[in-house]
This record gives C-alpha cells, structure tokens and sequence, in this order.
C-alpha cells in the first residue's frame, strides 16, 4: 500500500539510477548506498553506519554517500591538520577537526570535510556543542581530492558550505600538487607548489609554503 | 524507524548503487527504477506503472526494469507475431502474445516479451487466464535486442524463462540481422543470411526465413 501511495503522489515516481546518479554528481555508483532507501536516510543512519559498520557517509538531503580517502589523501590530512593546530593552539583561536568530523549544515544535510576549523567566536558562547554531528558549519573546510570525486560533486559541496556560513575551502589535488582556493562557491584562486598558501580570512597570518608542505608527501 | 529495522534486519540485498547495477546485469542505469526502493517493488506496481504512467517495467525480484524498444525493433516483433498467428491461425495451438503482453514466471518475477507464443495444452483448461498479469511461462519466447540490452541482463532473462517452462527462446538482433534460438539457457544455434528460424518443438512446420524477416527493416 505504501509504495502504490508513493508512486502516485511523489513528483520523483520515476527516479531511475540515473537520475540519483546525476544528482549525485555522477560519482562512482559504489559510493552511494541503497539502504536506507535514497532520499530517506537519516543522520541516525550516518551515525549507525559509522558506530556499526564503520562507514563513513555523508548526507545529501536523505541519500548517504560513502567518503573515500586513500592512504596518501589521510597523509596529506594529516600535515595539515599538524600546521593548523600548530597556529590554532597558542592563539585559542578555535578547534581543528580530522578526516570523520560531522556537520550538520542543514537539516539532512552532513558533510566530512578531511580537514576542518571552527573559530571559538563563530561558536555561541565559544565552546563547541556536544553533539556526535555538530549543528554547525566549519569556517575552513578542507578537501583533498580522491580519485572517486568528480567535480559536479566537488561543486555541490562548495554551495552546500558556503550557503551554510563557511568562509573559505581548499580543495587540494595531490596529483598536480596544487590547490584552489574558495572564498566562494565558484569563487577561487589556483596557487601551484611554489606559491604560499594564505589562511586569510579565517586564519590570518597563516602562511603554509606549498613546496614544502607537498615535499611532506615524498 | 521503519528504515533502521529494515537496515539492521534485512540482508540489505542492494548495499550499493554499483551492486544493483550488477545484479540486473549492468544495463543503462535510467532503466532501473529507484521507486519503489529496489528490492520492495510488486506487481501491482507493475500495473500503475503502466496504468498510470504509460511505462513498461518488467520486475525482477521486487526491482522494476523499464523495458525498452524502439520502432525499429517493434517493426520486426510485430512482422514475427503476425507470422506466428498465420501459423496458427484455425489450429487452435494456442495464443500470440505481442509487446506488452505481462507474464508472471514466479513471485516476484514479471516479463514482458516482445513476442510470445503460448501453447493450449500448457494452459489449465485450455484457457487464457483473465489477470491482467498472467501467471504463466510462455512456450516460446522472443526477444528483439536493442541497444540498452546487455548480455549478462540476456543471459538472466534465458534463466528466468527455462526455470519457470519455456521451451524456446529466440534473441533477434537487428543489427547484425541474425537470431539466437536458444534451447536451453546457455544452448543456442546461430541462424543468419538466408537460414530459417524453425519453430520446433513448440511450433512444428513453423519456418520463418530470416532474409525476409529482416527484409521489413528495408
């Protein structure tokens, strides 16, 4: 009775794979999951997948992707989270999160960013909340680029944290070593392994020397 | 609640986009239906679909499937059927069934051939059941191939109809203008250029040239 009632009164009746696919920005059908059924999954489901099955998924509006990060992805991570926590600490400025920080950007929606900042005074009363999927947006999100992300997927992310309060995302591609930065969703600056990395504006007076930050990887 | 004791219950046949694409043998991803959730869909749904909706799903195990033909492959379905009705036409061997004809081989398992013959003494009583779904195998199935057709969705198909009684199965492909009579799921002889499909053992004295057939193309 219930899936006669859905197919007649849901405007998406026909959603084929292919629609899902394309809304999902074409990523590699193994990362998103059939179960819970796409577009009624909740956060319980990323938290019992992660507790239970030890998947990490992000949340699109009620369909769960599986997040991918290789070795040298987690490695990358990894130098980054150390340079940043390595600013962050001695200037309280806030609190850096590794690659399986959840947040909540709006309802049925939850990102996990690879790496991630939240400034003390973006929090109210500057502690951070308590929850397992913070209801928050990072004021840094950090993406390292994995083979299995396409960029309709990488564009998605971007409208989906600058629209819920994030100032500032790099997108790091290990192969060409280089990053793009975003002020905006489709507003960015490409800097190349000889070029400094500026934490402006959210962490100003950072400066991370690319070279020497990719030379890390070899 | 549903969908957590559905997840932490079910065998979860479909974890994956990847795995439900490979189940139903890899065929385009827009003919796959995502609602119902694959896996849950009926019969019913089956006819709302085409009630409702004027699509053709066949359903495999609770996933619809859209069927798909072009004019082009109709032209050859109906200049097979109307050769199959000649042939039988006064005999009372039995009934043709042309595009849309539904046939429920096992629970859960709905095909809609491109052309069907079946025989009287397969039918309790001689008659044609009055479901609209049809709750019986076809003696002799056929199946014009179209591009969104891939072998391993064939092969399964082959299975289906042999398991549930069939006893001929004839794959027509346009293209290379020749036919597959299959006796068996995996059992085929090659028929093309100026050989004749022979109706045998459903249809005795049945000969179809294949060069006229393929003639209604031109």
């Amino acid at each position: 009775m219930t899936n006669m009632t859905m197919l007649l009164e849901s405007p998406t009746a026909f959603r084929t794979m292919a629609d899902l696919s394309n809304e999902m920005g074409d990523i590699p059908p193994d990362r998103i999951l059939l179960n819970p059924a796409p577009g009624t999954a909740t956060e319980q489901d990323v938290l019992d997948l992660d507790d239970h099955q030890d998947r990490l998924c992000e949340l699109f509006d009620g369909v769960l992707v599986e997040k991918t990060m290789g070795a040298r992805e987690s490695m990358l991570a990894a130098v980054i989270i150390r340079i940043i926590g390595s600013f962050v600490t001695p200037r309280r400025l806030g609190f850096v999160f590794a690659p399986d920080g959840m947040f909540r950007l709006r309802p049925r929606l939850i990102l996990i960013p690879d790496v991630a900042f939240v400034a003390r005074k973006s929090l109210a009363g500057g502690k951070f909340p308590d929850d397992a999927v913070a209801p928050i947006a990072p004021d840094l999100a950090v993406e390292v680029l994995s083979k299995s992300n396409t960029s309709d997927e990488m564009a998605r992310k971007r409208r989906e944290y600058f629209a819920a309060g994030t100032k500032l995302v790099w997108e790091f591609d290990l192969k060409a070593r280089n990053v793009r930065v975003y002020t905006g969703a489709e507003k960015s600056v490409l800097l190349s392994r000889n070029q400094i990395l500026e934490g402006s504006p959210v962490l100003r007076g950072l400066k991370i020397n690319l070279r020497e930050l990719f030379a890390e990887l070899d | 609640m549903t969908n957590m004791t559905m997840q932490l219950e079910s065998p979860a046949a479909f974890r994956t986009m990847a795995d439900l694409s490979n189940e139903m043998g890899d065929i385009p991803p827009e003919r796959i239906l995502l609602n119902p959730a694959p896996g849950t869909a009926t019969e019913q749904d089956v006819l709302d679909l085409d009630d409702h909706h004027d699509r053709l799903c066949e359903l495999i195990d609770g996933v619809l499937v859209e069927k798909i033909m072009s004019s082009r492959e109709s032209i050859l379905a109906v200049a097979i059927a109307s050769l199959l009705h000649q042939f039988i036409a006064g005999k009372k061997l039995g009934f043709v069934l042309g595009e849309g004809g539904m046939l429920r081989l096992r629970p859960q398992l709905v095909l809609i051939p491109d052309v069907a013959f079946v025989a009287r003494k397969s039918l309790p009583g001689g008659k044609f059941p009055d479901d609209a779904i049809a709750p019986i195998a076809p003696d002799l199935a056929i199946e014009v191939l179209s591009k969104g057709n891939t072998p391993a969705e064939m092969a399964r198909k082959r299975k289906e109809y042999f398991a549930a009684g069939t006893r001929l199965v004839w794959e027509i492909n346009p293209k290379g203008r020749s036919v597959k009579a299959y006796s068996a799921p995996d059992k085929f002889t090659l028929l093309t250029h100026n050989q004749s499909l022979d109706g045998a053992p459903v249809l005795r004295g049945l000969k179809i040239n294949l060069r006229e057939l393929f003639a209604e193309l031109d």
